[in-house]
């Protein structure tokens, strides 16, 4: 019923302020000869399921009239509009039309589950992400904050004589901390929680079993010693299959999305600013809806 | 400790075995059994049965399956809230990348447990829903966008907080429903696809939205279990017959989940300083009902913990309530409740705020026998935006209409007739860290339960605060300071051992800066406690702190300064320390006193959220905006009682 209203009032402010009419009371606007609204069996069965689906039984004869004249009332109105042109410039409409197509979208994609292939070939283009972490083991002595002066002689003869025969206790120099003197096996995601980021790559790229620096940490300076770094073998699939089967659902349905927006445009000849910006390939190149 | 009492087993039932059968038991002899039991092993990392990982995580995040998240805007659902979370960069609903600065170790997805999907079909425009005026008019609101949906937003909260919704029109949202198992079940199937023992845990949970009246009683109800158990039910709600908001009846539901299941799960109650005063009744409940022994043994069994810091405010102290506190004034959101709707009194605020808590549940243990606000302290974000940003450089806001934008300083939070508050009192806080032995649900969950977890308002503070009688700056010194803290007391969270002489408690506190965050200012220990008189007390000692200053003729400690640099965004660490430690006794302990001991950890000044966005998007802080803060961790207390 809302619709009457509001069609009511934009034909009151056409008649007012469009363009004047031939006669008063002439809308400029009129159904061109010939142009014919059907409201079929398909059309008026519909309406009755959806009537349905809310009353939980079928609409008597008099509420399916009622059906019929609202959905009558809709598709002039409906018609109408188009005419004026209100779809395109109506940022609302706009919006609602697109949220519909993304929830179709939505919908279609949960129809078909991925194949073994299909599987099998994410997981070998993106091996790297599931890799087992590196783990290493590592001793450091705190030299000090990054606020004075680095003093990287000092230091790396301080590390030297650690790595000689009968070297003293590691713990008894360098600065006191609450910072772990040493981990054992630790991912770089447990040792930047500790030292700050960057650290571990550091520690990974050190010589193993012995003393070196000075290597920064979030908390300034560092000796540290390797003592064992473990790079682990390459994933199986098998062994991840459940965290690649999440993976790929994920990213399909934001290419899906992308896809079909690119093959929509690729309908048009598409011109930005003056120039000719049609994408002959097709390829996505927005960003996702 | 363990292995000592395994080996007085053993001993005893040796020597009952010897004594029970008279003579028939062979006797081993001495040497036989040297070697036996090899007492405390020599490798200090070897037997270590306590907690020596540090876990970072949020216990209270909406996604799009919230009602109201949906409608302010929000459309990640809960892979995106998972993957932002492990560190992944994901789109924010505004449509700008977001990615933490560094991945949390564990999270608690708690959307709204009524009407949960409700807003997915609301938006899709269901006419199940949009035969109501209520669902018609929040649709058309959606639908406009921009302001609009704001309006309809509140709107929706407003009638869901006057206990307005239509309930008919909720029913399939509802227990009972179809669509309310179906989307639970893939709430628990999420997290069971983001849970990676070791590596990431997604802790299953869901909040439970009890309103009286606008005034905020939300629990976040976290499950100790995975899909097998916590499969088995469907969310708690509030909206009655279903459902109730009385926490009471929330308690019973979560017996009757763990006997249903053999499963174990707990409530958290959302920051209280939007209650006007009922979270923490001391004479009855808001229903009316008399505190009696039932509600304090109930309450403290099933809420173990408390969130004391999150988006919409730090509900750690009031100035009001902790006058001789200089930080007590910090982030603090007094104007009224929830939805606005009634104006805050300066009577509700001991009943809303952590710390007078805490000093009630030492009164109430007095009277009624159990203490039921003896919990411990975490932050959280509450954000519905699906991303848990608590980072001060960023911050995406409390709902997305609060994502970044040049603007976003400018719009009220919410306005009625008794204020407003501001969108730049929007509070870029908190986490919580737990001390667990791995990073597991069930590790995690029992870190929980045992309250051996402490609340930042963002940055990752590292914290031990051990209590025990005998404490000495030796035990700070040695290399691993945890392990005397374990071996001589208890944690943060626990009950001080039996006194046995005429000790003073003793506590042993140290704090290590966020290794990409600001120096530390110093180190506080709140104590609180009940005098012979009924009244509760409580003071702030300074116990560590940074360069070397002193404090005055008053014992006041003089400010730390200040490096912030507002225009260009930064600060230095050339104040403040890295490390704060020391072992401090309490000078003024009365051992007929039940007390609480807490460690408050401040950071040097750093700027506030609406620093970095006048700096990015070139726009001007509003006149009455703050625009520097000390963040803070709390540790949860240590309990003293008489014996």
């Amino acid at each position: 019923m809302q619709f009457l209203v509001v069609g009511g009032a934009l034909f009151a402010a056409w008649a007012l302020f469009g363009p004047a009419a031939d006669t008063p009371g002439d809308l400029p606007l009129a159904a061109a000869p010939g142009e014919v609204i059907v409201i079929d069996a398909a059309v008026i069965a519909s309406l009755e399921e959806g009537y349905a689906a809310v009353w939980r039984r079928p609409p008597t004869p008099a509420e399916r009239q009622g059906l019929i004249d609202e959905h009558l009332a809709q598709e002039v109105l409906y018609r109408e509009a188009q005419k004026l042109g209100l779809d395109r410039d109506d940022v609302v409409i706009r919006r609602r039309l697109q949220q519909k197509m993304e929830f179709l979208l939505q919908d279609s994609l949960s129809l078909a589950p991925p194949t073994q292939q299909e599987l099998q070939a994410f997981f070998d283009a993106n091996q790297a992400r599931y890799r087992a972490a590196d783990r290493i083991s590592f001793q450091q002595i705190y030299l000090g904050d990054t606020q004075r002066p680095a003093d990287t002689p000092r230091w790396q003869a301080l590390a030297a004589r650690l790595n000689e025969a009968d070297p003293p206790d590691p713990q008894t120099l360098g600065q006191g901390s609450l910072l772990p003197p040493a981990m054992r096996l630790a991912t770089p995601a447990e040792i930047a929680r500790s030292f700050g980021n960057g650290f571990a790559e550091q520690l990974i790229e050190a010589p193993s079993g012995r003393w070196w620096g000075p290597v920064q940490s979030g908390f300034g300076w560092h000796l540290v010693r390797v003592d064992r770094l473990q790079r682990p073998a390459d994933p199986e699939f098998a062994a991840v299959r459940g965290a690649v089967e999440r993976d790929y659902a994920y990213q399909r349905e934001g290419e899906a999305a992308s896809a079909l927006i690119a093959r929509l445009k690729a309908q048009y000849q598409i011109v930005i600013d003056g120039a000719d910006a049609t994408d002959a390939t097709g390829d996505a190149d927005g960003a996702p809806p | 400790m363990v292995r000592i009492l395994r080996m007085c087993a053993l001993a005893c039932g040796v020597a009952l075995a010897c004594a029970g059968s008279a003579g028939a038991q062979f006797v081993p002899s001495e040497q036989s059994l040297s070697g036996v039991y090899p007492g405390k092993a020599y490798s200090p990392y070897a037997q270590r049965g306590f907690p020596s990982q540090l876990l970072w995580g949020d216990t209270h995040l909406h996604t799009g399956l919230s009602m109201d998240a949906g409608l302010f805007g929000a459309r990640l659902g809960l892979d995106d809230a998972y993957r932002f979370a492990r560190g992944e960069e994901v789109i924010a609903s505004s449509g700008q990348p977001a990615k933490l600065g560094r991945p949390l170790d564990w999270l608690v997805i708690t959307d709204h447990s009524d009407g949960m999907g409700f807003f997915t079909d609301l938006a899709q425009g269901k006419p199940s829903i949009l035969k109501f005026d209520q669902g018609r008019r929040w649709y058309e609101g959606l639908q406009a966008g921009g302001q609009a949906s704001v309006d309809a937003a509140l709107d929706l909260i407003g009638t869901f907080s006057q206990g307005e919704m239509n309930p008919d029109m909720i029913a399939e949202y509802s227990p009972g429903g179809k669509t309310y198992k179906t989307i639970w079940d893939r709430v628990v199937d999420a997290a069971e696809r983001y849970n990676e023992p070791g590596h990431f845990t997604a802790l299953i949970g869901f909040e439970w939205t009890s309103l009286d009246k606008g005034n905020n009683l939300h629990r976040n109800v976290i499950f100790r279990d995975g899909a097998a158990k916590a499969g088995q039910v469907v969310p708690y709600t509030t909206q009655a017959p279903v459902g109730s908001t009385d926490p009471l009846d929330l308690y019973a539901w979560l017996e009757n989940y763990e006997q249903k299941t053999g499963g174990a799960a707990l409530a958290l109650a959302h920051n209280g300083n939007l209650s006007n005063g009922v979270m923490f009744p001391v004479d009855s409940q808001f229903t009316g009902r008399p505190l009696d022994a039932a509600y304090v043994e109930q309450r403290a069994k099933w809420e173990p913990l408390y969130e004391a810091t999150q988006i919409k405010g730090d509900g750690e102290a009031h100035p009001l309530l902790s006058p001789d506190d200089a930080f007590a004034e910090y982030e603090t959101w007094d104007i009224g409740n929830l939805d606005l709707s009634a104006a805050k009194t300066p009577q509700m605020l001991q009943y809303e705020y952590a710390r007078a808590a805490l000093k009630n549940g030492l009164v109430l243990e007095q009277r009624l026998g159990t203490n039921p606000y003896k919990f411990g302290m975490v932050g959280s974000t509450d954000s519905h935006t699906a991303l848990a940003t608590a980072e001060e450089d960023n911050f995406f806001g409390k709902a997305t209409n609060a994502e970044p934008k040049p603007e976003r300083m400018q719009h009220p939070f919410a306005t009625s007739e008794f204020g407003a508050i501001e969108g730049y009192q929007l509070v870029s806080s908190g986490y919580a860290a737990v001390w667990a032995q791995e990073n597991t649900r069930a590790s995690i969950w029992d870190a929980m339960a045992r309250k051996e977890v402490y609340a930042t308002t963002g940055p990752r503070i590292m914290v031990r605060f051990f209590g025990g009688w005998a404490y000495t700056d030796a035990d700070l010194n040695s290399r691993q300071p945890a392990f005397r803290g374990y071996e001589k007391g208890v944690p943060m969270g626990g009950d001080l051992p039996a006194r046995h002489d005429d000790a003073a408690p003793t506590f042993m506190v140290y704090a290590l800066r966020d290794a990409i965050g600001a120096n530390l200012d110093r180190i506080q220990i709140v104590k609180g406690w009940l005098s012979d008189d009924g009244e509760t007390h409580e003071r702030v000692y300074d116990v560590a702190w940074s360069d070397a200053r002193t404090p005055d003729r008053d014992g006041v400690l003089p400010p730390v300064g200040n490096t912030v640099d507002i225009a260009n965004a930064t600060w230095t660490n050339t104040i403040g320390a890295s490390e704060l430690a020391t072992v401090w006794t309490d000078p003024d302990f009365d051992p007929a006193q039940p007390a609480f001991y807490y460690a408050r950890v401040l950071e040097i000044p750093t700027p506030r959220w609406v620093v970095y966005d006048a700096f990015r998007f070139g726009v001007d802080i509003p006149e009455a905006s703050e625009t520097v803060g000390q963040e803070r961790a709390y540790t949860s207390p240590i309990w003293y009682s008489p014996e």
